[in-house]
């Protein structure tokens, strides 16, 4: 039998229990009374029973927490081949791997037990029980590995390797394989598990266990689990545990009874205060805006990280098959979904008032035409005026609520995420967010913080980008339409649609491509200067690219005597004028056809007598262009420039889909306020960034999540835009005409 | 049927003399070049020298990145392999891909000096449509579906252009004639809501879509592309239909046409030229969006969400192939270019009138 010492310092030091384990307990008087775990059970004060460990045992309350395993315990386990050989748990049993078996803790074997995640463990996977007829091993199966000696995920090696071990091999019982379709089988590793670890600390692996239990009179009678069954009170079976597996009514006798208060510590007075109304009784408009006003008050966890109770239940994620039973408010809350709900009830809400409004007025009308005239307009003549007259509403209606849905609700939702507590600390959906009001604002905005700095630095870089990239398409297409359209010029339409094409093409597609153009190892551009100098003999065009740029300032990856034959890096850090020169040419290179296009529209509708009046002066056809031609163009495109500035403030694609996924080019500011390379993606935008390429790093990058900072450079971007164009449009006053 | 024919009879001399005076205009253009060639002078020799060099050195800078996509998307990188018994493996991860192509490109295994001198040649002894089979018949996903996808991203293309074309139509017509209180408010409304940068609105959108399950569902999925298309063609059509006088729906209404008929007797036969620049521009957004779909549509992609699956991007990282990008998108980019090209007149005309005057 294990002593105190062994448990306190020995081999079985720290291990701990799991749901489903079957322990070795000594029945007390608290056990035998009503309410206890052996309540009716045909065991007496000082006998040692099997008992099989529940979810609420564990918890800070319960009667196992923290407790570990000890010898006489029985654990279930899957079997792999390190039990089935020499020296291992299942040594000549006539088990397989993969199958299920049960070890009964004893001192030999109680070290494999720590009760935690270990390394090797699979999680979000399946174990195949049979062999499959008509799948192959796929590259992400976890399966075993002979040069390895373990259980590895498969890659492409073992698996599209012509005579790998799993090449072309149909799956046999015992590969674990993706549960869901889409994600590979996670296997953990001894980091994972260590306490830096994600995973440090989650016990609760065995749900699906078995437990064992002796069978009382209330299994078997009316509602019990064992109803109707071929067995008898005392009997040991098998019941397959779940992980809420308590009998909820159980709960309330016991608060009633005033047990529960000392069993699980809580306040059983203190119940009726705890219920929200509206959250539990409200219906879909009175529950939205109670949601949207709290945003959730009652989530899975409390902030301590126990399990939390509300009413008496424990609070579950989502309601599955055989929770049924349970009231739909012990669902726990979800503060993303509570604001959208909450949006979307302020939207109808209002449409709602307006129709309800509409509806009193025309009524007042009627009635007040009923007194004038005693009679009240027949239906059908009423339609056909509310027809006619509100023709315009009619048609827009459509369109109204196709925006009100899907632009107006979104919209609203991410502007409010701006004012609340979501960001990369709360550990949605377990956690809820809160308002937080302008909080996030003034992180922002505090003189000398880092958010200011970043914000100064990036916005310099969108406010640069943008002139720049409009000015120079514009040029370019301005020259390449008047050189087309001069007289000298023959094959004019071939031209044309050659120089198309750059826009022609969707830009998704020649962005990457000149992102792999650029690319360091492999680019095109990097392999064919290295080609000519190889074919040459000597690294000398390389190197004099090298130093060509580094007089220009663009290049700084090496300094001048150690420039070498290696390839340069077009979109790194250290490089990052030479990478934001080539975004403006790349953007060039795909955006000047377009103003081609348009200034050749435009320059047919210059009217020709102007021409022939300047003629008559005598105006060389340079003076011609200077003074007639470029002031009508720059006229009549001044309201598409303004769009193409506004269009270049906001242009993601040109910046993410060339340096996006430059991971390594996030900087941050050191004390002389200089930028340096961090490298690790988190919150700092990237040296390439403009303001909105920033916001999406913050609101989608999986390690960042940082959604109420990003909803407030959102917020930012939309007002200095929006501001400039509209002040832009007032000036512009056919558009105010009422024609 | 009679009439059916003189119709068609005067249909046809249209088209005749149009072409008729096409030809004089084109001769007329001729002999006006060649009058103002031999006009030129020494200094205008060496203008026009100049000036076919600046449009070579341009025609070399805007073609080499199309003819190196062009050559990736047809070089063989052993994406598809046969095996001898018939069977075919696939070779989804190949982060040399790139690699070989530029190798490919540049002659470097083909060891001769002819083509090493001439680094921008490719190598047509490695043409093949291999990359094209495998988006074919890949489906040992069905993720990777290429031909679903496609027809699924099609299917989404023909239901926005209708869509668009309808809502945009009817209200840029609505703003353009009648006058309505709050007129000035929507319209600021609708100008800047466009502002607001459109992923923001992606999480609430993931929230909404997720409530109503209206995830993997190219319909509700258009419904996003056509709210986000409405304001600018809104503006557009509004901008055109100005132009068009409004004396002839008061000479229509004088003759006892209710709105319904005006709209749809004499407005949208006017408004066919702006409604087909709104038709094209619609039809050819949902190809190759990423953003939005890949939101949405995880586990029934789009073509823009699967090709970029081959770059590495999404869901799987297990799969990461450049040049069957490159195919792919390349499939998708030649119908859209042709209809850029073709529609040039359309574009250029949409493009002034809507912009002239706001």
């Amino acid at each position: 039998m294990l002593t105190d010492a062994d448990l306190e310092s020995g081999a079985y030091a720290g291990s701990l229990v799991a749901v489903g384990d079957i322990v070795l307990r000594t029945v007390t008087e608290a056990d035998l009374a009503e309410g206890g775990a052996f309540e009716g059970v045909e065991v007496a004060i000082g006998h040692i029973v099997r008992y099989t460990v529940k979810n609420y045992d564990l918890w800070a309350e319960g009667d196992y927490h923290a407790v570990g395993y000890e010898i006489g315990d029985m654990v279930r386990i899957v079997i792999t081949a390190e039990d089935l050989a020499a020296g291992g748990l299942f040594e000549g049993s006539e088990l397989e791997v993969g199958d299920v078996g049960y070890v009964v803790i004893d001192a030999s074997n109680l070290a494999l037990f720590t009760g935690f995640l270990a390394a090797g463990d699979v999680i979000d996977g399946l174990m195949l029980d049979a062999d499959s007829t008509d799948t192959w091993f796929q590259v992400g199966d976890v399966a075993w590995v002979e040069a390895d000696q373990a259980y590895k995920q498969l890659t492409n090696a073992n698996v599209n390797t012509a005579g790998a071990a799993y090449y072309q091999t149909f799956r046999t019982a015992g590969t674990i394989v993706s549960a869901d379709g889409i994600h590979p089988p996670k296997l953990m590793t001894a980091q994972m598990v260590a306490p830096e670890g994600i995973f440090f600390g989650q016990p609760g692996i065995s749900v699906g266990s078995i437990k064992f239990i002796a069978v009382t009179a209330a299994h078997l009678a009316e509602g019990g689990l064992f109803e109707d069954a071929m067995i008898a009170k005392g009997d040991k079976v098998f019941v397959t545990i779940d992980q809420y597996d308590i009998e909820p009514n159980r709960i309330d006798l016991l608060i009633e009874q005033g047990v529960y208060r000392e069993v699980l510590g809580v306040e059983a007075d203190n119940l009726v205060d705890r219920i929200q109304f509206f959250r539990d009784y409200g219906g879909f408009f009175t529950k939205g805006v109670w949601g949207l006003v709290t945003l959730g008050e009652i989530p899975t966890k409390t902030a301590g990280g126990d399990a939390s109770w509300y009413r008496g239940w424990p609070v579950i994620v989502a309601r599955s098959l055989n929770q049924a039973d349970y009231p739909s408010w012990v669902e726990a809350d979800n503060s993303r979904s509570l604001m959208t709900n909450g949006v979307i009830v302020l939207v109808v809400t209002l449409i709602i008032a307006a129709v309800w409004f509409m509806n009193v007025r025309d009524a007042y009308r009627s009635a007040l035409l009923y007194e004038e005239t005693g009679r009240v307009e027949e239906p059908k003549k009423y339609l056909r005026r509310l027809w006619d007259e509100n023709f315009g509403y009619i048609i827009t209606l459509p369109t109204f609520l196709l925006i009100a849905f899907f632009t107006l609700i979104p919209f609203l939702f991410s502007f409010l995420t701006g004012f609340t507590s979501w960001d990369s600390n709360v550990a949605f959906p377990q956690e809820l967010f809160d308002w937080e009001g302008l909080v996030s604002f003034r992180a922002v905005f505090a003189s000398g913080s880092d958010g200011l700095k970043y914000f100064g630095s990036v916005f310099g870089w969108t406010i640069t980008f943008a002139l720049l990239a409009s000015i120079t398409c514009y040029i370019l297409g301005l020259i390449q339409a008047l050189i087309i359209e001069s007289k000298y010029v023959a094959f004019k339409k071939f031209w044309r649609t050659v120089y198309i094409l750059p826009w022609a093409i969707p830009s998704l597609v020649t962005l990457l491509m000149f992102r792999n153009i650029f690319s360091s190892i492999g680019g095109l551009a990097n392999q064919v200067i290295l080609s000519i100098d190889t074919a040459a003999g000597a690294p000398n065009l390389i190197v004099g690219l090298k130093s060509f740029l580094y007089a220009l300032g663009l290049y700084r990856e090496q300094v001048p005597g150690a420039f070498d034959a290696s390839y340069i890096t077009w979109f790194g850090f250290l490089n990052y004028r030479l990478g934001r020169v080539l975004i403006l040419l790349i953007n060039l290179w795909i955006g000047f056809p377009y103003f081609m296009l348009l200034i050749t529209g435009t320059l047919t509708s210059i009217p020709s007598d102007m021409y022939e009046a300047a003629d008559i002066d005598g105006a060389s056809s340079f003076q011609k262009t200077r003074f007639i031609t470029i002031p009508w163009v720059l006229r009549a495109t001044t309201p598409v420039i303004i769009t193409t500035l506004t269009h270049n403030f906001n242009n993601f694609g040109v910046i993410y889909f060339l340096t996006g996924s430059v991971q390594n080019a996030t900087y941050t500011f050191n004390d002389l306020g200089e930028m340096i390379n961090v490298g690790v993606p988190n919150s700092a935008p990237s040296i390439y960034d403009i303001l909105i390429s920033w916001v999406y790093r913050l609101a989608m990058l999986t390690t960042v999540r940082e959604f109420n900072l990003a909803s407030v450079y959102s917020i930012i971007i939309f007002l200095m835009v929006g501001t400039f164009s509209i002040y832009n449009l007032s000036r512009v006053k056919s558009f105010w005409e009422e024609d | 049927m009679k009439r059916f024919l003189d119709g068609f009879k005067r249909h046809v001399m249209k088209r005749i003399a149009a072409a008729r005076q096409r030809r004089a205009d084109a001769r007329v253009m001729r002999i006006a070049f060649r009058r103002n060639l031999r006009r030129v002078k020494v200094g205008g020799a060496f203008g026009i020298f100049f000036t076919y060099l600046w449009l070579v050195v341009c025609l070399v800078i805007v073609i080499v990145p199309i003819l190196w996509l062009v050559t990736a998307a047809f070089t063989d990188v052993n994406v598809i392999i046969d095996n001898p018994d018939g069977s075919v493996t696939y070779n989804l991860t190949n982060n040399n891909a790139l690699a070989e192509v530029v190798d490919s490109y540049l002659g470097a295994d083909s060891g001769s000096n002819v083509y090493g001198l001439f680094p921008l040649v490719p190598d047509l002894r490695k043409f093949s449509f291999s990359n094209y089979r495998f988006l074919f018949t890949y489906d040992l996903e069905p993720r990777f579906d290429y031909l679903k996808a496609f027809l699924r991203t099609g299917a989404i293309a023909i239901l926005n252009t209708v869509l668009v074309v309808l809502f945009s139509s009817l209200t840029g017509f609505a703003f353009s004639r009648y006058k309505f209180k709050g007129k000035k408010a929507a319209l600021l409304t609708l100008l800047t809501l466009q502002m607001f940068p459109a992923f923001m609105g992606m999480i609430a959108i993931m929230g909404i879509y997720d409530t109503f399950n209206w995830t993997n569902s190219w319909f509700w999925l258009t419904f996003l592309y056509v709210a986000g298309a409405i304001p600018y063609n809104t503006f557009i059509v509004r901008g055109y239909m100005r132009n068009v006088t409004k004396s002839l729906d008061e000479a229509a209404a004088i003759d006892g046409a209710t709105n319904l008929q005006i709209l749809t007797k004499i407005i949208v036969p006017l408004a066919v030229p702006i409604m087909g620049f709104i038709a094209v521009n619609a039809f050819m957004g949902p190809w190759l969006d990423y953003i939005l779909p890949s939101i949405i549509m995880n586990a029934k992609p789009t073509v823009g969400v699967l090709l970029y699956q081959y770059i590495g991007g999404g869901v799987s990282s297990l799969v990461a192939n450049p040049v069957v990008f490159m195919a792919g998108a390349l499939l998708i980019a030649v119908p859209i270019m042709l209809v850029q090209i073709y529609m040039q007149k359309y574009i250029v005309f949409g493009l002034t009138t809507g912009g002239e005057k706001g």
